[in-house]
């Protein structure tokens, strides 16, 4: 069962019970919630999600709490509370922002608790079997080709963290709604008409926010990995001319180890697993001022099935 | 940390180690065994006891290798390394690179 075939009215009755656990990737999520409005954004955002329903047998990976405050706090400017295993990380977000707060929340724990995988601040999407990596500092663009290239028909693996397994040596799926940022949310707007964006959450600190829906069919295919085969370095430069050029495999490890959350962390195993990364993917550098010129330019490199890396 | 440090592009600034007396022998960190990623011109270094990651180039490659079982001082280091003794930019080059290779944590001197 899907928690889109349970109405917002149901998921809202589970959330306030026992709770709701469903499946994103290789995660489960435990999750108890008394936000009014927050069961229409599971039902639209994670519709297509598996869902669990109790007796439950498998171990949830996070429980989380997402809350209005108790007393008269629920009522003068409300706010909500985000919680992992109890434990406040993040000061209350109003109320009607209960979304971006569950998103950044579940990034956290993700972050916090996944040590045993190189956690990479990365877009990560498939085509032709094989992964491409968008690692991106804030403001790069990385979301917004993610969005692009997701709307395209490239399968969406993550839109913030790349999740390198050691052992299977392959990114590992967890698609969740894409997070769009000021700007970036009218220009996916205008690049397909057809993309499903949510509400807008004006003055978050990462400015306006909205979300964009993932791709039914990444999250129905969540359980397959990819192997990577293209390291993306994305750099938005407004008005600037678009170009894609090779970048030397040595630069590469070094920017990918920079942009891992936990490479020190992981120690020689995030050294091995950004070698493994590098060594089987063509690294490129690009910058670009026009969406669809950055598109154009990555459905071009993703043709072959697999590109050779240099040696 | 992830760091660069190529012979020409130092991690730490000359100055800092202007004032400190001269080492008369070097030598790779006791039982440290890096691990290198050779990539075309450069490499990929990672220490493991500190967890720290060096983009070097070739001469750094060697310079380690050449510390690695024996120590030396600067003169047997340049024999070593198949370099003149005699030309004095040289061996103040070499002489920065491995005051820069010791900040690193990735050489030590023997007889301080």
């Amino acid at each position: 069962m899907n928690i889109g075939q349970l109405s917002p009215k149901e998921l809202g009755h589970h959330l306030q019970s026992g709770g709701l656990r469903w499946v994103i990737g290789p995660f489960v999520i435990h999750l108890r919630s008394h936000v009014p409005d927050f069961p229409e954004y599971l039902h639209k955002f994670y519709g297509e999600n598996q869902l669990l329903m109790p007796p439950w047998n498998d171990i949830a990976d996070f429980h989380l709490t997402l809350n209005p405050p108790l007393g008269l706090r629920r009522y003068w400017r409300p706010k909500v509370h985000f919680r992992l295993d109890g434990n406040a990380f993040f000061t209350p977000f109003p109320l009607d922002h209960a979304p971006p707060l569950f998103e950044w929340g579940l990034n956290m724990a993700i972050a916090a608790r996944c040590n045993h995988w190189l956690l990479l601040h990365a877009a990560v999407l498939e085509k032709n079997g094989v992964a491409l990596v968008l690692p991106g500092t804030p403001g790069a663009g990385k979301s917004t080709l993610c969005a692009a290239l997701a709307l395209q028909g490239f399968r969406l693996l993550s839109d913030e963290f790349g999740l390198y397994c050691p052992q299977q040596k392959c990114f590992l799926a967890n698609p969740r709604p894409i997070g769009l940022k000021n700007e970036s949310i009218d220009v996916i707007r205008a690049f397909n008409s057809q993309a499903v964006l949510g509400q807008e959450y004006p003055n978050t600190r990462k400015g306006t926010v909205s979300y964009l829906q993932p791709p039914a069919l990444s999250v129905h295919n969540a359980h397959i990995g990819a192997t990577p085969a293209w390291i993306v370095f994305p750099t938005f430069i407004d008005n600037q001319p678009t170009c894609l050029e090779k970048l030397p495999q040595a630069e590469s490890f070094m920017r990918l180890a920079a942009n891992a959350f936990n490479y020190e962390t992981m120690g020689v195993i995030g050294f091995e697993c950004v070698t493994d990364i590098v060594q089987h993917s063509l690294a490129m550098q690009l910058r670009f001022g026009r969406l669809e010129e950055a598109v154009t330019l990555l459905q071009d490199l993703t043709q072959s099935t697999r590109p050779i890396p240099e040696t | 940390m992830v760091y660069a440090t190529f012979s020409t592009n130092p991690s730490i600034p000359p100055d800092s180690t202007a004032a400190a007396p001269v080492p008369q022998r070097w030598k790779r960190g006791g039982d440290v065994s890096l691990l290198f990623k050779h990539f075309g011109n450069n490499s990929v270094l990672f220490n493991p006891r500190s967890g720290s990651t060096h983009l070097v180039n070739d001469l750094i490659v060697d310079i380690l290798d050449a510390l690695a079982y024996e120590p030396a001082d600067r003169l047997e280091l340049s024999r070593r390394l198949q370099l003149d003794p005699n030309e004095g930019e040289t061996m103040a080059e070499l002489e920065r690179i491995l005051r820069n290779l010791d900040q690193l944590g990735l050489i030590m001197p023997v007889d301080m």
